[in-house]
């Protein structure tokens, strides 16, 4: 064992007791009855079969309008300049890294039963749109989410392909349709195949998406393993489940990290060079596209946020003001709207959430920061090659399974943490914790041992060094890497609605449970509390980018 | 004066440095120059007090500073990849010397603003490095090592990663500012256009040991090893032979000179050949191609069953291809004895 060995050991510990103890309980409990038992309920129960064939069907048909609405727009990203490509980059990614409370809350805002549209078509005497529990629903949020992947993993490749190529091959007589297919196409094929492979990924294990503006008609792998353990308390079949969701997101990342590995052999490597848009053939046609798709990404935030301080509902009991701006659901962030176990009031909810959030960024250093240090040494060593991929593990299990393992693993001794308020920033912490690795390696890596010497050379003492370099950059790291398990913990859904205590809710399951209750004042708390965490984790994000470094990171 | 007594280095067995003595007096710019892997960075961070050598003494002003940290020597470097401190702006790599050496505020802020001068980058005190252009990062990094005006500047392929264009532009003010500060300097690069343009003189390094060094036209008029003429881009190198006292070349017989060394090669050089049998000495050869250079001819010719490449001044009359051309040369010109070493 060599010198730093022993920073491995808490990482280690970390993942044996909270991810592998846990999946390994789920292992233990679907094969409960024999080891045949579960092939055989998998292959007869026709429940599980629709489950299935829908969780693939709505991942199948997301990934591909997500590809028909961002491969044109990859295109002209990729070959053209236009004003506001800047603004549709920026509005494209922010999706991505929101919780998806905050989406779902903001597709109700617009699109909602008390959403801007149909409070506007109620007052219009018109019949309102039907939106929120429908499967276009679904479709759209994750549109919303992933187009961002499209855009830049393919733009960015489309962009350094030579146009040269595609030059030579018209040269030689292909029709532009031909170009496309017989050279654009393949040359784009390893770029388009992992993207699409990553939005699959994300679409199948999507949980909050499909619950909350989905509703209980429609049932994947993850809201069934919630049903199943919350609803029906039936933790065998929700552990069978998990291990078809395990199995299913492990071959899927497997394909996918092949597929990406490939990725990284450059093709042609170029400087982009770009023309206006106003040299294409049909102009407006993309520009109103491009326009669009901008207006796409930001108006359900946009309306998340104006929803929370405007009152649209004229309020027949004449108890609430008259409609208009307010700050009515801020102020009633304070109040309990039902008032029993099972509700807490929003101030209380981000309260917990606060602490939770703390604590998870204490785990994750504390566990993150000794491990990115061993993997950030100059020389591989076989625990490092070893550790790596174990701690990229979590971000290939559903955040269902990793609740569900919480729930079957540790209430019962040795470990029994039921009722113990550890159990969500532990979960946090296994979420956050890929993240936090892949934050920290590189930063780490960017102190190359060159600065040091120029700081020596300058006349700076072993200490001054120490002070002048080691500290601000490992620093800036490491605030990097806990807003970043902090805006994680904030935003994390899944786990967390399958093992929050019920008193405590944390801000996305509060917001999930006032989106499911009748009155205005409920609606109002939940816009409110959605515009706050929309805040939260936008806000971490935005300070991550500026805390950046050049070229560090691998995200 | 810098001093370097026989130093030595090895890295896992393999010997990086082989005996290394040499001096830079006071104010004189050397060129350390040397193909990949001849020792030249691994000498720079010796001298620097980066790494320690095995052996050997590494003397400033008499004084040996071979055990001295790096931070205590005084002595400044550029690094080849410039070294950047990547959480500081433009000002704040500058400073960082002079903050390192206690100056005041205002004594540093004006010599960060004399430096920048000095280099050229005025107005760029807050901008962000990392942003910043592959030339003009290296003039910061310039700026940052001479801000604290060391007694030793050492630049490590400061020109190294940038393109031709960039360099033939950027050499020259180096050069000058190198001058204007009579800094002593140690210069490696591996690039003898760069050197030449820059350095008082050269000291080219081959496998760790030092092969020549002098100013650049002693390298260029008399180079002193086959190595020493290669590298430095130099044709028409051919072996010999001693027979009775005589050097037998493929150009003829010469007188060997006393305590000749063994394997010696002799080097014609292509621009003190004319055309003619006017002598001393005489040599026909059948032209086998002939490319027109503006105020010369560079031409190629078969001699017996070797080719040598020579030039002629554009307005001589050249016979067709595949004719005999009589060429003269004076030996003590035009012929270099070199040692195969």
């Amino acid at each position: 064992m060599r010198r730093a060995a022993w920073l491995a050991l808490l990482p280690l510990l970390f993942l044996a007791l909270f991810y592998f103890y846990p999946l390994g309980s789920i292992f233990a409990l679907s094969f409960e009855g024999g080891w045949l038992a579960p092939l055989s309920k998998l292959l007869s129960d026709s429940g599980i079969h629709r489950v299935v064939g829908f969780t693939f069907w709505q991942a199948a048909l997301s990934t591909a309008l997500t590809l028909a609405i961002g491969l044109p727009a990859a295109h002209l990203l990729a070959r053209y300049e236009f004003p506001g490509k800047r603004l549709l980059r920026v509005a494209s990614s922010i999706p991505f890294v929101l919780p998806t409370l905050v989406v779902a809350a903001a597709f109700n805002a617009v699109l909602g039963p008390r959403g801007w549209l149909n409070q506007t078509l109620l007052a219009a005497g018109g019949a309102p749109l039907e939106f929120i529990n429908t499967f276009t629903a679904i479709l759209v949020a994750h549109i919303f989410y992933n187009t961002t992947i499209v855009l830049r993993m393919v733009s960015d490749f489309w962009s350094r392909l030579s146009p040269r190529i595609e030059q030579a091959a018209s040269t030689l007589g292909a029709s532009g349709w031909r170009v496309f297919t017989t050279v654009t196409l393949p040359m784009l094929a390893p770029a388009l195949a992992a993207a699409a492979l990553l939005v699959f990924i994300f679409n199948f294990t999507s949980f909050g998406v499909v619950l909350v503006l989905g509703g209980p008609q429609f049932a994947t792998i993850e809201t069934e393993i919630y049903y199943q353990t919350v609803a029906l308390f039936n933790l065998p079949a929700a552990a069978l489940l998990a291990l078809l969701q395990l199995l299913c997101t492990l071959a899927l990342t497997i394909v996918y990290t092949r597929l990406s590995a490939r990725l990284s052999r450059p093709v042609e490597q170029r400087a982009p060079r770009l023309r206006p848009l106003r040299a294409q053939h049909s102009a407006w046609l993309s520009a109103a596209f491009l326009a669009a798709l901008t207006v796409f990404f930001i108006a359900p935030l946009g309306g998340l946020a104006a929803r929370s301080v405007t009152r649209l509902e004229t309020d027949r009991r004449q108890q609430a003001g008259p409609p208009g701006f307010t700050l009515d659901y801020y102020r009633a962030l304070g109040d309990d709207p039902r008032n029993n176990i099972f509700f807490a009031s929003p101030a209380r909810a981000i309260q917990t959430s606060l602490v939770y959030a703390g604590a998870t960024v204490a785990l994750a250093l504390l566990t993150g920061v000794p491990a990115s240090w061993l993997l950030a040494q100059q020389e591989r060593t076989r625990l490092a090659r070893w550790l790596d991929p174990l701690l990229m593990l979590p971000l290939g299990t559903s955040a269902l399974t990793l609740g569900l393992g919480f729930i079957v693993a540790l209430d019962t001794p040795p470990l029994d943490l039921r009722a113990s308020p550890i159990l969500v920033p532990l979960a946090h912490t296994l979420v956050a914790l890929p993240f936090v690795v892949r934050s920290l390696v590189p930063a780490l890596r960017s102190i190359r041992p060159r600065l040091r010497q120029a700081a020596a050379m300058l006349g700076a003492t072993p200490r001054q060094v120490l002070l002048a370099i080691d500290v601000p950059l490992v620093g800036r790291a490491i605030l990097a890497a806990a807003l970043f398990a902090f805006a994680i913990s904030v935003g994390e859904f899944g786990a967390t609605a399958l093992i929050a205590r019920p008193e405590y809710p944390t801000m996305p399951v509060l917001i999930y449970r006032l989106l499911a209750q009748p009155g205005a004042l409920t609606y109002g708390q939940a816009m409110a509390l959605s515009t706050l965490l929309m805040l939260f984790t936008g806000g971490g994000m935005l300070l991550i980018e500026r805390l950046r470094i050049a070229d560090v990171g691998e995200f | 004066m810098l001093e370097l007594r026989d130093i030595t280095k090895q890295y896992d067995g393999k010997p990086v440095l082989a005996g290394i003595s040499l001096q830079v007096p006071q104010g004189e710019v050397l060129a350390l120059l040397g193909p990949s892997g001849s020792g030249k960075s691994t000498l720079l961070a010796i001298v620097a007090g980066l790494e320690p050598p095995d052996s050997g003494q590494v003397l400033w002003n008499g004084q040996d500073v071979t055990a001295v940290p790096p931070h205590q020597r005084g002595f400044g470097l550029m690094f080849q990849d410039y070294a950047l401190f990547p959480h500081r702006d433009v000002f704040g790599n500058v400073a960082f010397g002079l903050q390192m050496a206690g100056q005041s505020t205002a004594a540093t802020a004006a010599s960060v603003q004399a430096a920048l001068a000095l280099v050229g980058l005025q107005g760029f005190e807050h901008r962000d490095v990392n942003s910043l252009s592959g030339g003009e990062q290296q003039r910061v990094a310039l700026a940052r090592a001479l801000a604290p005006e060391p007694q030793l500047l050492m630049l490590d392929e400061p020109l190294g990663s940038l393109d031709r264009a960039l360099r033939t532009h950027l050499v020259s003010q180096l050069a000058s500012i190198l001058r204007q500060q009579q800094l002593t300097s140690l210069y490696v690069t591996h690039d003898q256009e760069e050197a030449y343009a820059i350095a008082d003189r050269v000291a080219i390094l081959n496998a760790g040991q030092l092969a020549q060094i002098g100013t650049p036209e002693q390298l260029y008029r008399k180079p002193a090893t086959v190595f020493v003429a290669r590298f430095l881009g130099m044709q028409n190198i051919f072996p010999t032979q001693l027979e009775a006292g005589k050097l037998m070349t493929p150009l003829g017989e010469l007188p060997a000179p006393p305590a000749l060394p063994g394997g010696a090669h002799v080097l014609l050089r292509p621009d003190a050949v004319r055309i003619g049998a006017q002598g001393p000495r005489v040599l026909s050869g059948v032209l086998l191609s002939k490319q027109f250079r503006g105020s010369r001819w560079q031409l190629e010719l078969g001699v017996q069953d070797t080719q040598i490449q020579i030039e002629l001044p554009s307005d001589v009359a050249l016979p067709a291809l595949g004719a005999t051309l009589q060429l003269s040369f004076d030996p003590a010109q035009a012929i270099q004895i070199l040692s195969n070493e």
